[in-house]
């Protein structure tokens, strides 16, 4: 009895929700608006606490979702053989073709075909397909779970608000499998990569930065070319390969299906598809293997460009003293000149649209001029010697 | 079914709505079914072994019953129903001691003859325990012992009493219930409230955050120290014990709020496991804080049935007459005190960690209760203030150190192993900065602070029940934003800090090694 | 002093020696559910009850109710005392 009158005088502790009028909003109200703001929060988490994007996959995949449907004549593919050669604001500004970069670190050739996939979505008419295919000489036990994640952590999980993106789904399953054949030491429970929250949520003990915070998402600014203040004005010199004919056997029997689905994917599909293989310092066991990868790829009715050959290198008018970053790429001197000889190439060997003057190509415009500024000011940061390259050999 | 999982949201998400959706007289029964979807998704051969149970302690109530209703002589149906409770008391009971102390007892007899060159290899049960079986089985006989006991009468229907012995949310870890406490709950009609919703909700997401921010991340490191113990220093090793300690008490209490929790949903209540037993300033007071369901049930059921026995009282007499003074007098209890906390430990798990843990808790109460006198006598000659907040600092101290190392030789993974690692933790040098030497067992800086403030956060909680504030009215009373930011906050914390996903090994931030 | 000691007066007399002499037991009406005194106290002050009084008292007695206060505890060795004449 006393509990019951003492309930009553400090009601307000006890049964708070009942007193209706203490509180002007009903019950039903206040659950659906906190459940609202419950709702808008994880959004904010979500975008907050993904993928760190330290080489720029998520934002050149942010870069190519942008384009608008059917905008694009076509796709470059590949790993950082591909996104530090293929400047696509160049090719444009000089040839007018729209050729966006989808390059991404170590992309795993496993994955290529579901980017390909992805790409025809809003792309379905473009006219050819680069792919660069570096990346099979990679040693797959030696993969990082980040590779992967380069590519389907970038991928859009939803097509639209109400369809789930299958391609997503798949390309995991089809990477995780592969890479399990191939005893890599990675994550393999599946549901972290379909749900990249699952480990990104633990980012606030690392590596979460102010820019994380804003959650906003970030594009490329060149069409998916990756121009880096401290390496893309880079110099180092390298020396030049001996250059070979000869093939290797080619022994890893996973690797070559991984191929073999991939070239028989690439020919059920209208769009030209060309092979290339990026100059670098290329050991003369990798070349024999390119070699052999070649004529595989030749024998299914593809051309392959393979730039590691001596009259390649004449071609392209490349220097190995003053045009590469690093041992495996070019800075964007030698970029511009590999895209120089790869647009004519293009042009000459695939009908391509000029989209010069086409008042719908700004944005193209727009990054030309951007690359131009860039490196401008970088050229003159350079000079100055406030620039930190990472390399500065001349 | 994992609480701690997104099969079982959904699960009690879907069982919760339909169950204020159903007409209210066939509640129970929409209970009864939802629970047996749970225990099955358990594995199907489990349910043998809880029905049987459920039959047999049902059967044997109803038996007592129906003596007890027809016969003339109350002691004539009192020797029959002791007979029939003794039956399903062995019975049950001797299931559950098969299933969990067998392989343990096997291997033991066979080490004992291998001691003498015999080979004797007894054959091993490989099954896994039935989902609850510890405390489906005590909360069953403690429902006979009160049938023949007379506290009620036995329940007439089957499926009533199956949902008591089978209810979901306290299947997996309890608490033990009586029948007079839950039986009528699950009989009642529950008409929805919304605060029995929002308040058990709070119970659940508070729960999860004990579970999932501080018991599983403390378990990272405690088990790494814990299995690899060579390697790591006093302090080290001091360090994973106490961690330990907070380890099992969130887990262990995040998971009855979880279950709670759940109940309040349902407008059931539970009685409550734990009552701040950190706070107590003596061990016997540590145990009427810890797993109460548990002592509680010892204490009614064994404890009070050997002291208050003839046998008891003769020994009682003896020792008044013959040895006289404190220890004459507390005789008749120490046999009893003895035997209830070492069946404690021995109930926690089959293997020399538990028994000795039981064995450890008795001796300390024991000797606690001995000394009673004496210590009385320190105090006064001392000039020590009982009721100073420094006496009760102290108690709490030194009481949580006694259940540290208690809880050690439980934890460790054999008897050598645990008085190494108690051996070693008295002395704190070691190599190396501080720094280093805290973050090498499994948690790096991050996580230890992050530990350390959901630790402090648990603490100040437990401080402000303990001065008899109850924080979810407390919480509920102020104004909307500060209440919304404190429930968004508790959220969030268990979503971002959670331990859940991928890795928490140095070796899963592979990603940044490009 | 009065000659004879109530029944009463030898309840708080076993009370304070088994549960100590710091609290007036005579005006708690909460003493198990408060735990005020200890399933250990009880022990010993069931012993000296069933001692002094001669009476059985049993596990079935074991009901806070019975415990709670002075009062109860008399009424109980009342009622048993008269069950068990």
């Amino acid at each position: 009895m006393q509990k019951e009158i003492e309930n009553q005088t400090t009601g307000q502790e006890n049964c708070p929700a009942e007193e209706k009028t203490k509180k002007q909003i009903p019950a039903a109200f206040r659950v659906i608006l906190f459940l609202v703001l419950l709702c808008l929060t994880g959004v904010y988490l979500l975008n907050v606490f993904d993928m760190k994007d330290d080489k720029g996959a998520e934002r050149v995949f942010n870069s190519f979702y942008s384009a608008r449907d059917d905008s694009l004549d076509g796709i470059y593919i590949g790993s950082s053989s591909a996104y530090r050669f293929w400047i696509p604001t160049f090719a444009y500004e000089n040839t007018g073709m729209t050729i966006s970069n989808l390059g991404t670190g170590s992309q795993p050739v496993v994955l290529q075909k579901y980017i390909i996939k992805e790409a025809l979505k809003s792309q379905k008419n473009m006219k050819v397909i680069v792919i660069d295919i570096r990346s099979l000489l990679n040693n797959d036990k030696r993969l990082k779970e980040a590779d992967i994640r380069r590519v389907t952590d970038a991928f859009h999980v939803m097509d639209s608000p109400l369809k789930i993106n299958q391609n997503r789904i798949d390309a995991i399953d089809a990477a995780l499998d592969y890479f399990r054949s191939q005893n890599a030491e990675i994550e393999y429970t599946k549901a972290y990569y379909y749900f990249p929250f699952l480990k990104y949520h633990n980012r606030w003990q690392s590596d979460l930065t102010l820019k994380d915070l804003t959650a906003l998402h970030f594009r490329n600014r060149y069409k998916g070319f990756v121009f880096t203040a401290s390496g893309s004005l880079s110099v180092k010199k390298v020396t030049p390969p001996e250059f070979t004919d000869e093939a290797a056997e080619l022994e890893d029997s996973s690797k070559t299906e991984v191929l073999q689905d991939l070239l028989k994917y690439c020919s059920g599909l209208d769009q030209e598809v060309v092979f290339v293989l990026s100059p670098y310092m290329i050991s003369q066991q990798e070349q024999k293997q390119m070699n052999a990868y070649t004529a595989m790829i030749e024998e299914a009715g593809f051309s392959v460009l393979n730039f590691n050959k001596a009259s390649k290198i004449r071609q392209l008018g490349i220097h190995w003293n003053s045009d590469f970053m690093d041992t495996k790429h070019v800075n964007v001197y030698g970029a511009m000149k590999y895209t120089e000889y790869l647009m004519q190439y293009l042009k000459k060997h695939v009908e391509l649209p000029d989209h010069r003057g086409d008042e719908n190509y700004e944005s193209w415009n727009k990054a030309v001029e951007r690359f131009y500024t860039k490196l401008e000011l970088l050229e003159q940061m350079k000079e100055e010697g406030t620039l930190e390259l990472n390399f500065n050999e001349t | 079914m994992s609480f701690v999982s997104v099969g079982f949201l959904i699960f009690l998400a879907v069982v919760i709505f339909l169950y204020y959706c159903v007409p209210k007289k066939f509640q129970w029964l929409f209970l009864l079914a939802g629970s047996y979807a749970f225990y099955l998704s358990g594995g199907l051969y489990m349910l043998f072994f809880i029905l049987l149970t459920t039959v047999t302690v049902f059967c044997g109530g109803l038996w007592m019953q129906r003596i007890k209703d027809r016969s003339k002589s109350k002691k004539a149906a009192k020797k029959i129903n002791k007979r029939i409770l003794l039956g399903e008391v062995f019975l049950n009971f001797g299931i559950l001691l098969l299933l969990k102390y067998y392989n343990f007892a096997a291997v033991n007899i066979g080490s004992f003859f291998g001691l003498f060159h015999y080979d004797v290899s007894l054959p091993l049960i490989n099954m896994v325990l039935p989902l609850g079986i510890s405390f489906y089985t005590f909360q069953a006989i403690g429902y006979s012992i009160d049938v023949y006991r007379d506290k009620y009468k036995a329940e007439t229907s089957l499926p009533r009493f199956a949902l008591f012995i089978s209810f979901f949310p306290q299947i997996i870890q309890g608490p033990i219930s009586r029948y007079d406490q839950l039986g009528p709950q699950l009989k009642e009609k529950h008409y929805f409230q919304y605060e029995n919703l929002t308040f058990g909700l709070q119970l659940m997401l508070w729960g999860y955050f004990k579970k999932m921010v501080i018991a599983d991340r403390a378990g990272v490191l405690v088990s790494q120290v814990f299995s690899g113990y060579e390697q790591y220093d006093g302090l080290q090793t001091f360090v994973a014990m106490v961690l330990y300690a907070i380890q099992i008490y969130a887990d262990f209490s995040g998971g009855i709020d979880m279950t709670r929790g759940a109940a309040q949903m349902m407008g059931i209540d539970l009685v409550d496991n734990f009552r701040r037993p950190y706070f107590a300033t003596s061990v016997a007071e540590y145990w009427r804080r810890w797993h109460m369901s548990l002592t509680n049930w010892m204490r009614d059921y064994i404890f009070f049935p050997i002291t208050l026995s003839k046998r008891s009282a003769k020994i009682g007499k003896w020792g008044k007459k013959h040895i006289g003074g404190t220890i004459g007098k507390q005789l008749p209890a120490y046999l009893p005190t003895f035997v209830t906390f070492t069946l404690i430990g021995i109930w926690h798990g089959a293997g020399w960690g538990f028994i000795v843990y039981g064995l450890y808790n008795s001796c300390v109460i024991i000797l606690g209760m001995m000394f009673t006198p004496v210590f009385k006598r320190m105090k006064t000659g001392l000039h020590i203030n009982e009721k100073s907040n420094g006496w009760m600092v102290w108690g709490i101290l030194r009481t949580f150190l006694i259940m540290v190392y208690g809880k050690t030789i439980s934890r460790a993974e054999s008897l050598p192993a645990a008085f190494s690692m108690i051996r070693k933790s008295v002395f704190w040098f070691g190599d190396g900065s501080l720094l280093h030497r805290l973050t090498s067992m499994g948690l790096n800086g991050a996580n230890l602070i992050l530990l350390l403030l959901a630790t402090g956060v648990f603490i100040i909680a437990s401080v402000i029940q303990e001065k008899g504030i109850e924080i979810r009215p407390a919480i509920a009373g102020k104004p909307l934003p500060v209440r919304w930011a404190a429930y968004l906050a508790l959220i969030i914390s268990i979503i971002i800090f959670g331990v859940y996903g991928e890795g928490y090994s140095a070796s899963e931030f592979v990603y940044r090694n490009y | 002093m009065h000659k004879e000691e109530t029944m009463r007066d030898k309840i708080l007399e076993i009370i304070n020696e088994n549960a100590g002499t710091d609290r007036d037991w005579e005006n708690q009406d909460r003493m198990i559910d408060d735990e005020l005194i200890d399933s250990f106290d009880v022990v010993a002050i069931i012993s000296d009850l069933a001692d002094e009084f001669d009476v059985e008292i049993t596990v079935d007695d074991m009901i806070p109710e019975n415990f709670n206060s002075v009062d109860a505890m008399e009424n109980l060795i009342q009622r048993l005392q008269e069950e068990q004449e």
